[in-house]
């Protein structure tokens, strides 16, 4: 079964989350999406990533009562397991837009869904609904993903795959995205700019890994976007 | 407290201090002046490098070339030469090495750099796929 077939089949199932206000999809599947007809042919990651905010918890909890193919997971807080080996594991992360520390980090408890609410998220921004075979998908704009990702405080093969991320929204970007993403450069701490900066110097110059996207064939990018983003300051 | 409000409270612990950690570590990787972030930009600035013998080297600074501030800032100095492509066939023992984050990169003394071509390259990341 084609990646692409699972990943859609996963968000068919979980519609109902996915139509409560301001959830997104996140992580590593928003540029599989962004590719034309959300090709997936950029695969990072196999699970989904649904980014919860706080303030819509209970009216995500109530749609959790209406899917039939998912049931939570005993052993991973927040992971939803499908009961089909054809569909790929959800995970509910929080975000917080009172959050304005990023590196802040907090559980919401709760019995049925707690989230592990993380302050990165609050670059996240509403972006378009991708309507497809009758889905719809609500994504997050691809400049406060990418600063999310170049932002991240992981290590070793975690944060890589973030930096992947990060990367597959560079090839799936156009003008306004970049103009975007310059913009929410400008407006983080020099401490944070620096980090981005450096990310993407780790970006650059990372080894490919099997079945990820090249970041060996995207280094001009990198490298532009690096002059345009210390043009910003 | 459940076991599962548990876990997620020791992973939010651990996401603070991994914070805490990287902060510190982009605060060392400041120090010495900057040095490393100065080596990390001008690699990634890079298109392609070679390694080069003392000889081209010594001839690289007869010519003219001043070899990078970023290299000259480690002990012992690294000497990073930006030139032109059409200059590496002049050059008697360059071999190209992958731009790829290793310790052996940063074990060469001497590096012939060529650059992304900036004033020629539009700096749009590029088409909506």
């Amino acid at each position: 079964m084609l990646f692409r077939e699972r990943l859609l089949g996963s968000l068919r199932a979980v519609q109902p989350v996915l139509d409560v206000k301001g959830v997104l999809v996140g992580g590593s599947q928003v540029p599989n999406l962004l590719e034309p007809e959300a090709a997936a042919t950029l695969v990072v990651s196999q699970d989904v990533d649904l980014v919860v905010p706080v303030e819509r918890h209970g009216e995500v909890k109530a749609a959790l009562e209406l899917l039939r193919d998912y049931s939570p997971s005993s052993d991973e807080p927040s992971v939803w397991i499908p009961r089909s080996a054809n569909l790929l594991e959800v995970n509910f992360i929080g975000r917080d837009a009172a959050l304005t520390v990023t590196a802040e980090t907090y559980v919401f408890e709760d019995d049925r869904l707690p989230l592990l609410v993380f302050g990165l998220l609050s670059l996240l921004e509403e972006g378009s609904t991708l309507e497809l075979l009758n889905l719809r998908v609500p994504l997050p704009r691809p400049a406060g993903l990418a600063l999310e990702k170049l932002l991240t405080e992981r290590g070793g093969l975690k944060g890589e795959r973030d930096l992947l991320v990060a990367l597959g929204l560079l090839l799936t970007s156009g003008a306004t995205d970049l103009d975007e993403l310059g913009a929410g450069f400008r407006a983080l701490e020099r401490g944070q700019k620096d980090a981005v900066l450096g990310n993407l110097s780790v970006l650059s110059l990372m080894k490919r890994l099997p079945e990820m996207p090249d970041p060996t064939r995207a280094r001009d990018r990198v490298a532009r976007l690096v002059r345009h983003l210390e043009d910003l300051g | 407290m459940t076991r599962q409000i548990e876990v997620l409270t020791a992973r939010a612990r651990a996401a603070r201090s991994q914070a805490a950690v990287r902060r510190w570590e982009l605060r060392q990787l400041g120090h010495a002046a900057g040095a490393w972030h100065r080596l990390a930009r001008l690699l990634t600035l890079t298109r392609r490098a070679w390694v080069i013998s003392d000889e081209d080297a010594e001839r690289l600074l007869a010519a003219g070339h001043h070899p990078e501030a970023a290299g000259l800032a480690f002990e012992p100095s690294r000497r990073f030469f930006l030139i032109r492509e059409q200059q590496v066939a002049s050059l008697s023992d360059a071999q190209e090495i992958a731009l790829q984050a290793s310790p052996e990169l940063l074990g060469y003394r001497n590096l012939a750099l060529v650059q992304f071509d900036e004033a020629t390259e539009p700096i749009a990341i590029g088409p909506r796929l």
